[in-house]
């Protein structure tokens, strides 16, 4: 199996740079758990990471997961969004940032293909998501490029999608990042594309038989969208839940999350396109420990630090 | 001939049409090489770079090699001749001309033979592949009820 391939932004130095990490099925941590290294190295840290088959086209495959420190904690928030797939699309498959920018200033933080730039910007303490959005779509570096404003509400993709949670935006916010612009032209390969067109196509028109509203412009739906969207002017940016069970946890770690269709896309589903896109066998229980992985370290995580700190 | 139209009031930019041409054509996930593009920031004045296969293509006239022509209506073009000028690219006035960098030359959508997979995975039936004039007539009767609406057309 590839590595995970990891854009770490240290905003204590301004420096950015790419590692590739172990990653395997085998041992179900799809990357995450090679991110352990870096958790306990930096006290300050915050990951975007996309699943394994986000962007690769099946329904609801813009999965992806915030992990982030609250209150001691290690957190993870899932979202679903066109954003983790223009990080993959640009070769990464997490973005790690480091540190607290300065108190004086916030960062944009770019990140292109197999490149990432941190963009100082002076702070500005009530600066509203709509009016960073439209500064920072000025500098996009293409018409396609995604951006991510935290917002009071949450993380607001492209100003209609939540992407994240309340708490993660404040994460976000906290170590003074204004935004993130990803903007992709590279691919993802397929091992067997056929049989994973097959397998989109019939998923595609399942779904368009059961669900008939799926939004329009007025409405926008969350990328790859097999979930019935509702009014802009409703969504709620903290409504998402963090990772709470297994399900979600399995359907963020693969990168399918459409929350609003239930816990979790059918693990079988899911095993017939991992099968297709790595091109060997994969079984439900491999992927039901990725998930498990994902949950038991939040807990473990929240252990040592009641430990480290005796409460 | 039938062309794809896109029904911009519908068109929710999830972007299914994208990667699942990209994977038909490709092979492999990559939106910035699918023949059916989504432009546009968000979801606010999206529009879908296709090709039209125009009455009067310009990409024909501005073809170095003279390798694009019309057959039954339809832009064809001889791609495995392309030296990739990008001449096409630049004066296509829909943007629909794709850099294809497995074939190193320049492609347009090519409507899957007749049978666009686009139209079929489309969630919310924006993508629709019908006659021109049929899809013309669409445009403007949903341009005099909006006309209509705002006490125009008096």
């Amino acid at each position: 199996m590839r590595p995970a391939y990891c854009g770490i932004a240290d905003l204590r130095t301004g420096q950015t740079r790419i590692e590739t990490l172990p990653q395997s099925l085998e041992d179900g941590r799809f990357g995450f758990g090679a991110l352990r290294e870096l958790w306990q190295a930096c006290p300050e840290i915050t990951v975007l990471s996309a699943g394994m088959l986000t962007g690769t086209g099946a329904p609801g495959s813009g999965g992806m997961l915030w992990s982030y420190r609250s209150g001691g904690r290690i957190r993870h928030c899932a979202g679903q969004g066109r954003l983790a797939a223009a990080l993959r699309w640009c070769g990464l498959d997490h973005l790690v940032i480091l540190g607290v920018s300065g108190a004086s200033h916030s960062v944009d933080v770019v990140v292109t293909d197999n490149r990432i730039t941190l963009r100082r910007q002076v702070r500005q303490r009530s600066a509203f998501a709509s009016r960073v959005y439209a500064a920072v779509r000025q500098m996009s570096p293409g018409e396609t490029g995604v951006i991510a404003v935290p917002d009071s509400k949450g993380i607001l993709e492209d100003q209609c999608f939540p992407i994240g949670s309340r708490a993660a935006a404040q994460a976000l916010r906290r170590i003074g990042v204004r935004s993130v612009t990803v903007c992709g032209t590279g691919g993802i390969d397929i091992a067997c594309p056929e049989e994973y067109l097959t397998l989109c196509s019939a998923l595609w028109k399942a779904e368009r038989e059961k669900n008939t509203d799926h939004g329009e412009a007025a409405r926008p739906a969350a990328y790859l969208s097999a979930e019935p969207c509702p009014p802009r002017e409703a969504f709620s940016a903290g409504a998402d839940a963090p990772l709470k069970d297994a399900g979600r946890a399995l359907a963020a770690a693969m990168g399918i999350y459409p929350a609003r269709m239930g816990p979790a896309v059918e693990p079988e589903t899911l095993r017939a396109l991992a099968a297709a896109y790595l091109g060997e066998e994969v079984t439900v229980s491999q992927l039901e420990r990725a998930a498990g992985y994902l949950t038991e370290y939040g807990e473990e995580a929240a252990l040592r630090e009641r430990e480290s700190t005796g409460i | 001939m039938k062309i794809l139209c896109l029904d911009r009031a519908k068109c929710s930019g999830c972007g299914a049409c994208e990667v699942l041409c990209s994977l038909h054509k490709r092979g492999r996930a990559q939106s910035a090489e699918a023949r059916i593009r989504l432009k546009g920031a968000g979801t606010q004045g999206q529009y879908a770079a296709v090709c039209q296969h125009c009455a009067e293509p310009a990409c024909m006239a501005a073809c170095l090699k003279t390798i694009i022509r019309q057959e039954n209506g339809r832009v064809v073009r001889d791609f495995p001749s392309c030296f990739a000028c990008s001449a096409c690219a630049v004066s296509c006035p829909m943007d629909a001309v794709v850099y294809d960098s497995r074939e190193d030359a320049y492609m347009t959508c090519d409507l899957c033979g007749g049978d666009p997979l686009c139209v079929k995975v489309c969630p919310t039936g924006a993508l629709r592949y019908e006659e021109p004039a049929l899809a013309s007539a669409g445009l403007r009767a949903a341009y005099a009820r909006t006309a209509v609406g705002k006490g125009g057309l008096r």
